[in-house]
């Protein structure tokens, strides 16, 4: 075969041209920091990348959802503890009051506190949190209970349901009705009866209530160990979408990022060739049988 | 044989080696011109005398000027810069496409897509707060706005493409008209004189033969009279020494088809950057504008179907989240028309387009355009509804047979897509009719739209259907990238090997002026000696 001076030079420019490619597209990996830049760069790569991508994005939103249902459990959680202050106190001053040694006098003053204790409790079952009163199930702009002597749950069922995996709901709140009542009957007119009893001096009705009360902290010790076992589900599921997050987050790096020093070093290889390939050419290109016919 | 004779091979011999000389001179100067093929004179013994039984040679005489030429290869190359120039337009239309879904920069839908169910995500854990549904109405605005900026910068790109086909066509057209006068002067230079070529107007029909190449693919012969006849699929575009130029015509679709005497033969073209520019045109539509269309529609009509039957802060209902779809139709016809078309269900749309055929004027065939299923016919009454798939439309007037209606639920879509509910109260997270502000079941409803597979993508969710439209665009714009690359580098070494047959080379070149210039220098001794021997004999 014939080679031409033509041909020589297209062979090192083309050359050339080559390893200056493999140079750009290697230092674009540098300046990105990544070794896809364009979806044709590896298509299996960017489909999985996009993979990654999507679930890591789903998991940062279930965990800001479960930090949203943990502050709402949370706040419930509070609201029920003073509840069972409340109730304990209230159990304590009934069983005061139905000692023999108290008289109707003595049992008129402690019917003040139970009032007063009546009166909290209605203030805890009518809570807001963030503006919103938590335990009315979806009617969050409506006090949980009216106000005496009938305390009236006026929420209604309803769940609000955060997501907190996928296809995973969870509710957030309890509906009142099914916290501040036992037996068909709210705490407020428990402690309400057991004041009126206290008033009236009503010794029997005064047992009653200590009864009612120990159904009352009953049912909170319930819900308190139901809110519980939430937060814990939610506590579990936090960490273990922190470590599901991780895991994808460093599948997607080896997935997509550069590996710096094998790039460098591509970069320093490919730099010896253009470097050997412009002194060999410039060699090249300057013989001819021209310089030796003098 | 006299002394004289021997002035004469010596003048041959000095003859000979001036023509051979000339012929190298303009070899060398012409090193670096493109599609130059090398010459050589061609050095015959002159016709012997017969002397007592003896030939004598003559002298030596350039009988032809010979030009190194392959025609195989000239051959090969002229079908390898076809296809150079089909992967060159694909690649160059795709890679712009590319970058429109570039996801590895985080350019295209996938975030805004992401960002606007993250925001539904947030109204339900927060179905009263009034900054979670701004931030709402704001990610469907950007999802909104960035499907707009893709669609246009898609359309952008095909209009670009439309654009280099005509001025494509404008190239051809200067090129057939060249190659016309030159086989016009080729043909009489030849008849003349048989055995000498026109090298150089070869030369010069051959490098637009080769231009020609990488702007279209046609077939070619060369008659008798050393004329080449260009075919394009089997239409004449050359013959003799006239040319028939192509024009441009743009369609209904925007698109730019290729003419040749009143006939559309824009489907002929396959190869060079003509036929990839047609075959890219068709692919950009038929994946990148189609499935981002798609997309944009299934998410709006997704979203509308829930937020519909869902409740406001403010207890309103059957509002749609955004702009409900309408239809868009098209008409091929000059004595039908669509009067009215409209969405009757939008649960039932397919996200499909049709084409309502009328076979004769009596009957019409409505078909999907994507499926190619016969979705409905009937008997035409002008003015009476055509059903089908939730669209309504009203054809009236009376179309002709072969008359044709485009119905799409997809062309104007994103053009006309906006967020309609303007007051957050209007956001419809409530599935009950009595004002609950707590309830975010309807809400939830619609983030689960983001995990569920939608029928009208084939089962896949919005994400997995995004990411279909990125993969393809990947994958056409790598094989185009690829093919570019491969049919590159196979016209390089097919380059080489016309360069081996036809090329300049130097070192050659100097080597032979040296063996001419000896034998110029040679020629003129025996002149010279044949002078002295002459002197001698008239001095005897």
């Amino acid at each position: 075969m014939r080679i031409t001076s033509f041909t020589i030079f297209n062979q090192l420019t083309r050359s050339l041209h080559d390893g200056l490619r493999v140079m750009s597209r290697l230092s674009n990996m540098l300046a990105s920091g990544k070794k896809i830049n364009n979806p044709s760069d590896d298509v299996s790569g960017m489909m999985k990348s996009m993979d990654y991508k999507v679930s890591i994005n789903e998991i940062e939103q279930y965990k800001k959802n479960i930090s949203e249902a943990d502050t709402h459990l949370g706040f419930a959680d509070i609201a029920m503890s003073s509840v069972t202050n409340v109730l304990t106190r209230a159990r304590e001053l009934a069983l005061q009051a139905s000692t023999g040694t108290q008289n109707a006098q003595t049992r008129a003053a402690i019917a003040q506190e139970v009032a007063h204790l009546r009166d909290q409790t209605l203030t805890l079952a009518n809570s807001k949190f963030r503006n919103r009163y938590v335990f009315s199930g979806y009617k969050t702009d409506t006090e949980s209970f009216g106000p005496g002597p009938g305390f009236n749950y006026q929420g209604d069922a309803g769940e609000v349901k955060v997501m907190i995996d996928k296809n995973a709901n969870m509710a957030v709140n309890i509906p009142g009705d099914q916290v501040f009542s036992v037996g068909g009957s709210t705490f407020m007119e428990s402690l309400d009866n057991l004041y009126n009893d206290l008033i009236t001096d009503n010794q029997a009705g005064i047992q009653a209530a200590i009864t009612n009360l120990d159904n009352a902290l009953d049912q909170v010790a319930n819900v308190r160990a139901d809110i519980g076992a939430r937060l814990n589900h939610l506590d579990d599921l936090k960490s273990n979408l922190e470590s599901r997050d991780v895991t994808l987050k460093t599948f997607l790096s080896e997935t997509e990022d550069t590996d710096i020093a094998e790039t460098i070093s591509e970069i320093s290889k490919t730099e010896l060739a253009l470097q050997s390939l412009r002194q060999s050419g410039a060699e090249m290109l300057s013989q001819s049988l021209l310089n030796f016919l003098r | 044989m006299s002394l004289n004779g021997l002035f004469d091979i010596g003048k041959s011999a000095i003859f000979a080696s001036q023509t051979a000389l000339n012929v190298l001179s303009n070899n060398i100067a012409n090193v670096n011109t493109p599609g130059y093929s090398r010459q050589e004179a061609i050095l015959e013994v002159a016709r012997a005398v017969q002397i007592r039984g003896n030939s004598i040679g003559r002298g030596v005489g350039s009988v032809e000027i010979r030009r190194h030429y392959d025609n195989f290869i000239h051959l090969q190359i002229i079908g390898q810069n076809q296809s150079y120039g089909r992967s060159y337009s694909l690649d160059r239309g795709l890679s712009h496409i590319e970058q429109i879904f570039n996801e590895a920069r985080d350019l295209g839908l996938g975030n805004p897509l992401k960002d606007y169910f993250n925001a539904w995500q947030d109204v339900s854990n927060n179905p009263e707060g009034q900054p979670q549904r701004t931030a709402l109405l704001q990610k469907a605005k950007t999802l909104v706005q960035t499907a707009r900026q893709m669609e246009s910068d898609i359309l952008g790109t095909l209009k670009e493409v439309n654009g280099d086909i005509g001025t494509i066509v404008n190239n051809i057209n200067t090129i057939t008209s060249n190659i016309a006068s030159l086989n016009d002067k080729i043909a009489q230079l030849e008849a003349g004189l048989s055995t000498q070529e026109a090298s150089y107007f070869r030369d010069e029909r051959d490098r637009h033969l080769n231009a020609l190449a990488e702007l279209m693919d046609y077939t070619w012969y060369e008659d008798t009279n050393g004329r080449v006849a260009i075919l394009a699929g089997g239409r004449s575009l050359v013959s003799d020494a006239k040319s028939f130029s192509l024009t441009t015509q743009v369609d209904v679709d925007g698109n730019r088809n290729v003419y040749l005497r009143g006939e559309d033969i824009s489907s002929v073209f396959h190869r060079g950057q003509l036929g990839g520019y047609i075959a890219v045109r068709s692919d950009i539509e038929a994946n990148s504008l189609h499935g981002l269309r798609k997309l944009t529609a299934s998410i709006v009509k997704e979203t509308n179907i829930l937020h519909n039957s869902g409740y406001g802060l403010d207890g309103s209902t059957n509002n749609d989240f955004f702009d409900a779809l309408q239809v868009y139709t098209k008409e091929y016809s000059s004595g039908g028309y669509i009067s009215s078309s409209t969405v009757t269900s939008s649960a039932a749309l397919t996200l499909d387009e049709y084409s309502i055929n009328f076979v004769t004027p009596a009957n019409y065939e409505v078909y999907n355009r994507q499926t190619g299923a016969l979705v409905t016919s009937g008997a035409y009454a002008a003015g009476s509804p055509i059903n089908f798939d939730g669209i309504e439309v009203i054809v009236d007037g009376a179309p002709a047979a072969n008359d044709s209606f485009l119905v799409s639920p997809l062309t104007n879509l994103i053009t006309n897509m906006n967020v309609a509910v303007a007051d957050t109260q209007q956001i419809a997270a409530a599935s009950s009719n009595a004002t609950l502000p707590g309830d975010n079941s309807k809400a939830l409803e619609i983030v689960q739209l983001s995990q569920s597979g939608i029928g009208d993508l084939g089962n896949a969710t919005f994400d997995g259907y995004y990411q279909g439209i990125v993969t393809d665009t990947g994958t056409m714009s790598k094989a185009a990238l690829d093919s570019l690359t491969y049919d590159d580098n196979l016209r390089f070494e097919l380059e080489k090997k016309r360069d081996a047959a036809s090329g300049v080379s130097l070192d050659e070149e100097a080597a032979n002026l040296i063996r001419f210039q000896r034998m110029y220098e040679a020629g003129a001794r025996i002149i010279k000696v044949t002078d002295e021997l002459m002197e001698m004999v008239i001095n005897l």
